[in-house]
């Protein structure tokens, strides 16, 4: 008779459980789960500061003493003037001087009443 | 020996009754049907991303910068110069699954550029409707459906802002409706 007892309690036991944690379960499986699928890009940008250029002129004396480009530093420049053709810099600074002496080293052209002058940024 | 016999027998007379319970109940018979669509997995794969090339900030003010949707060319204004020889181009992701489903689409109306200081934020422009943030893969059920998912994006460019490489980047989510 203990036996038997313990048997029957032991599968009522085993069928109580399977039903009360059943039914969890299913309910998570209706609600829960979307399937979906993400994907990341990447966006860039490379920001340059603007360049240009400027000159020194004495108003006084009409001496054009230099003139200056403004870009960034490692920025190659081509220029073009009277006096200097086809030279290539490249900047060392933000603010980079252009001597306007010939590539000798001579005295430059103060003074002179034009002078055309073209830097463009590679 | 004799309590164990006594419990068979009680078993026996439940056992008989189940037939007995049928017979007096009215029969009748009704039929369902079970039935299931198996769709294929969805997947969404980034192709390109959204390179705005190298941009000259102005020199006073704010400037603006664009890409569309469905362009690779960089549009500069109110200042901002962009530079030519770079590829540039807009977002494009890939879905693939199952034919002639709807699919639901997250992505976020911006996202932030930065080089690690300033912070450039970016209005990105679908190119589906952002109404229903829905497109309908193409085919039918039970081949395989397609959709291609085009981001532009702009911002705008203050000269007070630092020059240098900025990159961020956004995450975009399907799933079937």
């Amino acid at each position: 008779m203990r036996k038997t007892a313990m048997l029957l309690t032991s599968a009522l036991a085993t069928l109580s459980g399977a039903t009360f944690s059943g039914a969890p379960a299913f309910a998570q499986a209706t609600n829960a789960y979307v399937p979906e699928s993400r994907a990341t890009a990447q966006g860039s940008v490379v920001i340059e500061q603007p360049v240009g250029s400027g000159i020194a002129y004495n108003v006084l004396t009409s001496a054009l003493s230099s003139v200056f480009l403004s870009g960034r530093s490692g920025d190659a420049v081509s220029l073009t003037s009277a006096v200097r053709s086809g030279d290539a810099v490249v900047l060392s600074a933000d603010t980079y001087p252009v001597s306007l002496g010939p590539a000798g080293g001579a005295p430059g052209p103060q003074g002179q009443a034009n002078l055309l002058f073209l830097a463009q940024f590679n | 020996m004799k309590k164990t016999l006594a419990f068979a027998l009680a078993l026996g007379s439940l056992a008989a009754a189940g037939p007995a319970f049928a017979q007096a109940a009215n029969t009748d018979t009704d039929t369902a049907s079970g039935s299931v669509t198996i769709i294929r997995p969805l997947t969404l794969t980034k192709t390109t991303d959204l390179a705005f090339g190298r941009v000259v900030q102005p020199t006073g003010g704010t400037g603006t910068v664009s890409i569309a949707n469905n362009s690779t060319t960089v549009i500069g204004g109110s200042g901002a110069v962009v530079l030519g020889g770079q590829t540039t181009s807009h977002a494009v992701f890939g879905v693939s699954g199952e034919g002639n489903q709807v699919v639901n689409i997250t992505s976020p109306a911006n996202f932030d550029l930065s080089n690690g200081t300033d912070t450039i934020t970016v209005t990105l422009a679908p190119d589906w409707n952002t109404t229903t943030n829905q497109v309908t893969l193409t085919d039918s059920l039970g081949g395989a459906g397609a959709a291609t998912l085009n981001l532009g994006g702009s911002f705008s460019l203050p000269s007070s802002i630092s020059s240098g490489a900025y990159t961020g980047t956004f995450n975009v989510t399907v799933a079937y409706n």
